[in-house]
Order: C-alpha cells, then structure tokens, then sequence
C-alpha cells in the first residue's frame, strides 16, 4: 500500500468533527475517487493525505512509515492540486510557477529551464511562460497547476475537484494525465462529483458522509447501491448514464 | 473598459502600478545586487544628508536614470512631486512653529503667524531630502522593476524568508486590489433606490470586513500551497551575475557619494 490513511479523526478549531474514523488506501498505479457532497471533508482529507494538516487521531502512512516522520521531504513524492487554481498559484510568471520545486529539486539553471519547457510543451503551456497565471482563463489556470505539481514528477497525486467548472477540452485533457499517471505506476486520489470523469478514471471509489468512509469497491457497485449515491449526493441522471456506459446489464439505483 | 466612480479607478490603477512594475518594465542589463545597492545607499544618503548639494546631485541621478533607460519620465515626475507636495504641506506649520528672524507676518482672523528664517530654513531641507529621496528610489524602482529588485536583495543577502514573503505579496496585492472592486461592485448591484450617502457608506463599508475574511482565508491556503511544494532541500546558492562597466561606473559613483557623506559628518 503506498499511502494509507488509517483511522483519521479531524476536527477544525472551533467546529464539530469533520473527519472520524476514516479509511482510505491507493496502491501504485491505481485511481481512488472519493465521492461525498459539499462540506463532506473531501478537500480536508487530501489536505491530510499531502501532510498539511494534521489528525486528530490516526495515521498517514507513506509505504508503512509515518508521514509525519517523512515530512517534510515526503512531499516530493506528493503532488497535490487544489480546488481553486487560485489558492495554488503564487508566481508571477507561469514560468516561474513550474520551476519552484524543480529549483529546489534540480542543481542548476540549465536544467530547471529543460523540464519546464518540457512540461509547458506537454500541456500547450508554451506560449504562456511568460504570462502572469493570473491574468488567464480557469481552465488554463487549472493546466497550469496541474503542470506544476507533474513537473517534479511526484508518485501520488492528489486532485481536488479537478473538473469543476472546466470546459469538456480541459476535462479531456485531465484525464489524459491521469490515465498518463496511472501507466506509469503513480498512485491518484480524485475528490471529485463529477460521476463521468470518476468513472472513466477511477479504479475503486470511497463514498464519505458524516465523516466516515463506505464503499471502498469498483466504481459500477458502488453506483449501484442506492444508499451510497444518496449519501453522495450525485446527480441520478448521470448516474445512470454511467451505469449504462459501464455495465449495460445493470439497473439504475435511482430509477422509479 | 474604464472603471465606473473614484473608487473603483482608484483600485484599479493603484492594480495597475503594482502589475506595471511586475511585469511592464524593459529589461535593462544592470547587476541586479549593485543597482539595489546602490539604490538603497543613495536614497538613505538623499535622506540623511543635510547637505543641499549632494541631494541635487542624488536628485538629477534620479532623473539620469530615467532619461538613460527610457523609462516613463510622467509617471516618475508624478510620483516624486505628488509625495514632495505632500511633504510640503505636512512640513509647512514648521515655518511659523519655529522661532527664530522673523521674514514675514501672516494675519490670520485675530492672530498674527510669524514666518521665520529658521523655519523656511527646515521646511526646505525637509522637503529636499523627501524631493531627492523619492526621485532616486521611484526611478531605481521604475527601471528594475519588482522581479530585479528581489533578485538585487537575494544577493544582498536578505533572508529568503523575507523575499518569499515580498514575492508573494507584489504577486497578490493586484488581486486582493480587484477583489475589493468586485466585492464593491456586488454591493452596488444590489442598492436598488437613490439612498442616503451615509447609508451607502454603511453599505459600502461592510467590505473591509470581506477584504478581512478573505484575505486570511486566502493566505491560509497560499501557505499551504507554498508548503505542498517546499521540501527542505538546501537552497540552491544565489548567482551574482554578470558585472558590466556602467555597473562599475553605477558602483563607484555610489561609493564616491557615501564617502562625501561620511567627511562631511
């Protein structure tokens, strides 16, 4: 097991618990959505997960070792994109935003301008470098900061929510990295309500309501559980489609 | 689009300068270490100095530097005299506080102000020194803009604590400027009828506390993203770049100037 969250507990000051009692676990070269609706702890969890903040009670454990113990040169090995391109951007140039760990990472100059170009290429990035992340579009933003975290070519990706409000272009050329990342053996972590883009991605899919975890199995039977979908709040319609997609043989939960 | 009352102009050209200086400036080829070395050194000896000579001398520098690189002489010329006058009318009580040869007499309603040789004497070394300080920093400033002048304090040796922290704000102050507009913006759509202007002030206001909320909030996840990709690796050490001639000339011109400075202490 790569990463391993073990019975986490987390509450923010002040409030009631969000998190209790949760597990989760991603192997290498596999996909894990985590499905719950607004407010559910998903965005708190990853947060967990990548070592920003810290349980309650439980444990993160990065291949049978703690995490915390491992911080913070653990996080080399953690990519994690968040919610709001926005929150995750703070360069002034797009340049400048891809190089910031490669230069910790890499000895010289030569050799961060070489990745960063290679990364730009890969994502259609190239004609921005020296743009101000800022001043583009939300999609481009979210290219961006999904460039930033492949460029130091970490093995666990976390992604939060990464197609909301993403145009079907953007959407495609997510999945492409994670399909990418999945071939090359990286363990992925998708927050997500996005039931297509999870389907077409995801290898097994957690539900979390009231701060605890269900499902844990393959996408169709965790669809085809009525009370999962309901407590995941998702979208009927698009459930079905899905199922149909996945499995025709199988019966929409939520049909009358 | 031109933004609709002062308000809003005015946040959004004080966006402008701060994203003008971030990415409008053309590239010169000075050494970034000497230029905010010099900079600094000028401008604290323009502070200092009583000495009205060598602040004309820091002053025309100034202006040197504009004219030389090409730089927006208007905006430079606004910035130096908008502080100067402000200087002014800040210092100008002075003139008649301080006692001393009285030059001129100044009726006011039933009392009359004595104007005095000491004061005006104050008055002008004060505004001179701000007069020569602001022109050499503002066109240092305008010609290496924000990136070279970080560059300029990493090989000053400055904690990067320190310039982490001034990239980050020169990066969002733009933002946190916009947001504010768009925050006023939402209010304003929503005042249906002609209201009081105490009223709309009440109304308006309410957006400090937003600017408040989140600011915080969107420091706390910028932290978090800083630290997502930080990994205590030993930093890599600062390169001091290429020294050309006119760096030499900026160098040695500073140093001759430091050193009036110092005899004439």
């Amino acid at each position: 097991m790569l990463l391993e969250l073990q019975d986490i507990c987390f509450r923010y000051p002040r409030c009631t618990e969000i998190l209790r009692n949760i597990n989760v676990s991603v192997e290498d070269g596999e996909a894990v959505a985590l499905m719950g609706s607004n407010g559910s702890g998903k965005t708190t969890l990853l947060m967990i997960a990548a070592g920003l903040l810290e349980p309650e009670k439980g444990l993160v454990l990065l291949e049978k070792k703690s995490l915390k113990e491992q911080l913070p040169e653990a996080r080399r090995r953690i990519g994690l994109v968040f919610q709001d391109p926005n929150d995750q951007l703070f360069n002034a140039t797009v340049y400048d935003e891809l190089a910031f760990a490669l230069r910790q990472l890499l000895h010289s100059n030569s050799e961060v301008d070489i990745r960063v170009k290679e990364v730009a290429d890969r994502f259609g990035l190239t004609g921005w470098l020296s743009k101000t992340p800022y001043d583009l579009s939300m999609g481009e933003k979210r290219l961006i900061t999904l460039a930033s975290v492949i460029a130091y070519d970490p093995d666990i990706l976390l992604l939060d929510e990464p197609t909301a409000n993403m145009s079907s272009k953007v959407v495609r050329e997510i999945e492409q990295v994670v399909v990418d990342a999945k071939k090359a053996g990286k363990a992925i972590v998708i927050a997500s309500h996005d039931v297509e883009f999870v389907a077409r991605t995801s290898d097994r899919v957690y539900i979390i309501y009231d701060g605890r975890t269900y499902g844990g199995a393959d996408i169709v039977s965790v669809l085809s559980d009525k009370s999962l979908v309901d407590m995941a709040d998702l979208n009927s319609n698009m459930v079905g489609l899905v199922l149909q997609w996945l499995d025709p043989r199988s019966q929409n939960p939520l049909a009358d | 689009m031109k933004p609709r009352n002062l308000t809003h102009r005015f946040l959004e050209n004080l966006a402008r300068t701060v994203d003008l200086l971030d990415g409008g400036v053309k590239k010169t080829d000075l050494n970034p270490t000497i230029t905010v070395f010099s900079a600094f050194t000028l401008t604290m000896v323009a502070t200092l100095s009583p000495d009205f000579r060598l602040q004309t001398l820091i002053f025309f520098i100034g202006v040197g530097m504009i004219l030389l690189t090409h730089s927006r002489i208007c905006e430079w010329a606004k910035v130096t005299f908008l502080v100067a006058l402000w200087a002014t009318i800040v210092t100008a009580p002075a003139a008649v506080i301080m006692g001393g040869e009285t030059v001129a007499k100044l009726p006011v309603g039933l009392i009359e102000l004595k104007i005095s040789r000491e004061g005006i004497d104050a008055v002008a070394k004060l505004v001179s020194r701000v007069l020569a300080s602001t022109a050499v920093l503002t066109s240092f400033t305008m010609v290496m803009g924000w990136k070279e002048i970080i560059l300029g304090l990493e090989g000053l040796k400055v904690p990067k604590e320190v310039t982490s922290l001034l990239k980050i704000s020169i990066t969002n102050m733009p933002l946190v400027l916009r947001d504010a507009s768009r925050m006023l913006s939402a209010r304003e759509a929503r005042v249906m009828r002609d209201i009081k202007l105490r009223e709309l002030w009440m109304i308006l206001s309410t957006v400090v506390g937003d600017i408040l909320v989140r600011g915080f909030e969107r420091a706390w996840r910028l932290e978090k993203s800083v630290e997502a990709r930080s990994f205590a690796v030993s930093p890599k050490k600062h390169e001091f770049g290429v020294v050309t001639k006119k760096d030499l000339a900026l160098l040695l011109f500073t140093i001759t100037v430091l050193a009036f400075w110092i005899l004439e202490m």
